[in-house]
């Protein structure tokens, strides 16, 4: 009635493909995930106008216009300058009262985002080492839209 | 006077692979966790400009980008903004942050920012009708998107 027990061995697994696949699994991971972290300039944009919202009086003096021309030229106070003297005529203009002294940006609409991005690096990067929060007004479009926008240092 | 030497037959010893899965498991699965899924299908082509003092743009799960560039597809000539997986108008923006904004979770939905990644070449008219649409949307938060440029690279002085 005993069935006949025989000493059987469990066979192994063969397990060599399994570096195969995995790797498979690596390689679909690389190519399909990007690792590039994004890096950028970090702005804050200033919020819609509001109705109600009551105009800021500036004095004329504490105020300093640069230009970007349709051909990508930095333009301040009628004299052409490239980003470094730029960034010197930034850095002397708003050292005195960095808290009251605003940068205005007038963009033409047809300028590029390259020369735009630029000109703000500059920005960014004067007031970065005056180590105090930039005031800039800035005006793209061919309507009048004022705003300032506020940087973190 | 007679040196003998003993031959004896050696065998190579067989390598245990039997740790290698193991192995290559542990880096798939560092690959899994750092990087993320390309969930956006280009549509646009662009060209980020080069910028030299770059801050890290946040973590990726309360990023919103907005890719601008000429389509891929070569459908029209002039620069269109890309949404998600669809080229949009401008005007679409408040929706898609609204609608982007909405599945966020609470922590995320505070650190939202808008990523910007523009070509190059985009007339600022079409920037500004973007910064325009994104403050009425109350998205504040903006990053210009830009490639780093080595830093002996001295392009401000020229």
């Amino acid at each position: 009635m005993f069935g006949h027990r025989r000493h059987s061995q469990v066979p192994s697994l063969n397990t060599t493909s399994t570096a195969d696949i995995s790797f498979m699994l690596l390689v679909f991971f690389l190519v399909t995930s990007s690792m590039d972290s994004d890096k950028g300039l970090r702005r804050e944009l200033p919020p819609p106008p509001q109705e109600e919202q009551q105009a800021v009086d500036i004095q004329q003096d504490d105020i300093m216009t640069v230009a970007l021309s349709a051909d990508n030229k930095l333009i301040v106070e009628g004299d052409t300058v490239n980003a470094y003297q730029l960034q010197q005529r930034i850095i002397d203009f708003a050292a005195v009262a960095p808290k009251q002294r605003v940068i205005s940006l007038d963009v033409n609409p047809s300028a590029t985002y390259d020369a735009y991005f630029h000109l703000q690096e500059t920005v960014v990067a004067a007031y970065r080492r005056l180590k105090v929060m930039p005031r800039i007004s800035e005006n793209i479009l061919d309507e009048v839209e004022e705003g300032r926008e506020e940087v973190t240092p | 006077m007679r040196h003998h030497i003993r031959r004896r037959q050696h065998e190579v010893p067989e390598l245990n692979m039997a740790a290698l899965p193991d192995l290559i498991f542990t880096v798939l699965f560092f690959f899994m966790i750092v990087t993320h899924m390309r969930d956006v299908e280009k549509k646009v082509n662009y060209e980020i400009p080069a910028g030299q003092k770059m801050e890290q743009v946040g973590h990726q799960k309360n990023v919103i980008y907005i890719y601008i560039g000429k389509p891929t597809d070569g459908s029209s000539a002039d620069y269109q903004v890309q949404l998600g997986n669809r080229i949009a108008s401008v005007a679409d923006i408040p929706a898609f942050i609204k609608q982007e904004h909405k599945q966020m979770s609470a922590e995320d939905q505070e650190r939202m920012t808008v990523c910007i990644r523009a070509d190059r070449g985009t007339p600022m008219k079409l920037i500004g009708e973007v910064k325009q649409q994104l403050r009425n949307a109350y998205a504040l938060s903006v990053t210009y998107s830009a490639v780093n440029l080595s830093t002996n690279n001295k392009q401000l002085k020229q």
